[in-house]
C-alpha cells in the first residue's frame, strides 16, 4: 500500500519543482531568450513568495511552539526566516538583471539563488519537515498546510 | 573596539545590523564591508564577486556575493551608489575576509548618489552594538579568525 504523506507531495514537491524552474531559467538566459526568460523569472518570484508566505503562516509557527527551549532547533528558525527574506530579494536581483539583458550578471545572480534555495531546501527537509511526517509530533496539521499550499498557487495561476 | 562572544564590533562604523559595514570618508566616498560576526557566521569564504567599477548599484541591491563551502550569500547595498573602487585582492584571496573583516578585506568603495542620506538607514555607536549583540545571540555566533 503505498504511503500518502501530504507535507511531502506538497511541500518538498514544490522544491524540486523551484529548483528545475531555476536550471531552466539558466537554460533560457544561456540561449538569450529574455523575454521568456523575465516571464518565468516573474513567475519564480511569484511562486517563491507564496511558498514562503504559506511556511511562514503554516509550517514555523508550529515549529516555534515546538521549539520552545530548544536552541538548536530555535537558531535554525532564526536562519531559516533570514533566508525568507533573502530569497525574494536574490529573485528581484534575477529579474532586474533579466530586464536588463545582462547575461553575466544574470548568470551570477541565478547561480547565487540557486545555491541559497538549496541550502535552504536541504535545511528544511533535514530538520523541519520530518516533524510533520509519519508519526512526527506535527503531524496533525501536515494536511492543513499542504491545503495551503496548493490554494495559494492555485490563486496564482488564476491571477 | 567593543567585543562580544570574541566578535570585534568598531563603535565607530556604520551597519545595516545584518552583513554590512559602512565608513564615510573625507572625499565623500563610502567604504563598505561585511562584519566579523557575518565572516564567522558565514566560514571560510571560498569565492568572492564584486560589482565592477563604474557599474551604478541601486539600494538594496547587491554589491557582492560571497560563498563559502557552507554558506553563499549576497552583501547588500544600504545606498544608491556607483562603485568607484573594488578590493581586488579579496577576488584572489577570498579568506581575507576571514582574517581581516574591517581593513585588509574592504569590499568596495562607492560614490553615493545622495550623500546627505546615504547612511540614514544604518546605525552607528551604542545603539548599533546593542542591535549586534542581539544578532549575535540570535544566530548563536561565536567568532573566529582565520590567520592565515
Amino acid at each position: 500500500m503505498s504511503h500518502h504523506d501530504p507535507l511531502e507531495e506538497a511541500f518538498i514537491g514544490d522544491h524540486r519543482r523551484t529548483e528545475e524552474e531555476i536550471k531552466q531559467l539558466k537554460t533560457l538566459v544561456d540561449q538569450d531568450s529574455w523575454e521568456e526568460a523575465l516571464e518565468r523569472a516573474r513567475a519564480l518570484r511569484h511562486a517563491l513568495q507564496s511558498h514562503i508566505d504559506v511556511e511562514e503562516q503554516w509550517v514555523y509557527p508550529k515549529v516555534d511552539e515546538l521549539a520552545s527551549g530548544d536552541e538548536d532547533l530555535e537558531r535554525t528558525l532564526s536562519i531559516l526566516r533570514k533566508r525568507h527574506v533573502e530569497i525574494p530579494a536574490y529573485a528581484e536581483e534575477v529579474i532586474s538583471a533579466i530586464e536588463d539583458r545582462e547575461a553575466e550578471e544574470a548568470e551570477e545572480a541565478i547561480e547565487l539563488l540557486a545555491r541559497v534555495i538549496a541550502d535552504h531546501h536541504r535545511t528544511e527537509e533535514g530538520d523541519i519537515f520530518p516533524l510533520f511526517m509519519g508519526d512526527g509530533p506535527l503531524k496533525d496539521v501536515a494536511e492543513a498546510a499542504a491545503d495551503a499550499l496548493r490554494k495559494a498557487h492555485n490563486e496564482e495561476i488564476r491571477a | 573596539m567593543s567585543q562580544y562572544h570574541g566578535c570585534e564590533l568598531p563603535e565607530e562604523l556604520y551597519y545595516d545590523l545584518d552583513y554590512v559595514w559602512a565608513c564615510p570618508e573625507g572625499d565623500g566616498t563610502i567604504t563598505m564591508g561585511i562584519t566579523d560576526p557575518a565572516q564567522s557566521f558565514a566560514g571560510r569564504i571560498l569565492r568572492v564577486r564584486i560589482k565592477p567599477v563604474g557599474k551604478v548599484v541601486p539600494a538594496g541591491r547587491q554589491v557582492a556575493t560571497l560563498e563559502s563551502g557552507k554558506w553563499a550569500g549576497g552583501v547588500p547595498l544600504p545606498f544608491e551608489g556607483k562603485v568607484v573602487a573594488r578590493n581586488e585582492a579579496l577576488l584572489e584571496t577570498p579568506h581575507l575576509l576571514n582574517i581581516d573583516p574591517y581593513h585588509d578585506a574592504w569590499i568596495a568603495r562607492l560614490a553615493p548618489t545622495d550623500p546627505e542620506h546615504a547612511l540614514d538607514s544604518m546605525h552607528t555607536g551604542e545603539e548599533a552594538i546593542k542591535a549586534l549583540h542581539a544578532w549575535i545571540d540570535r544566530y548563536g555566533i561565536q567568532c573566529m579568525r582565520c590567520t592565515e
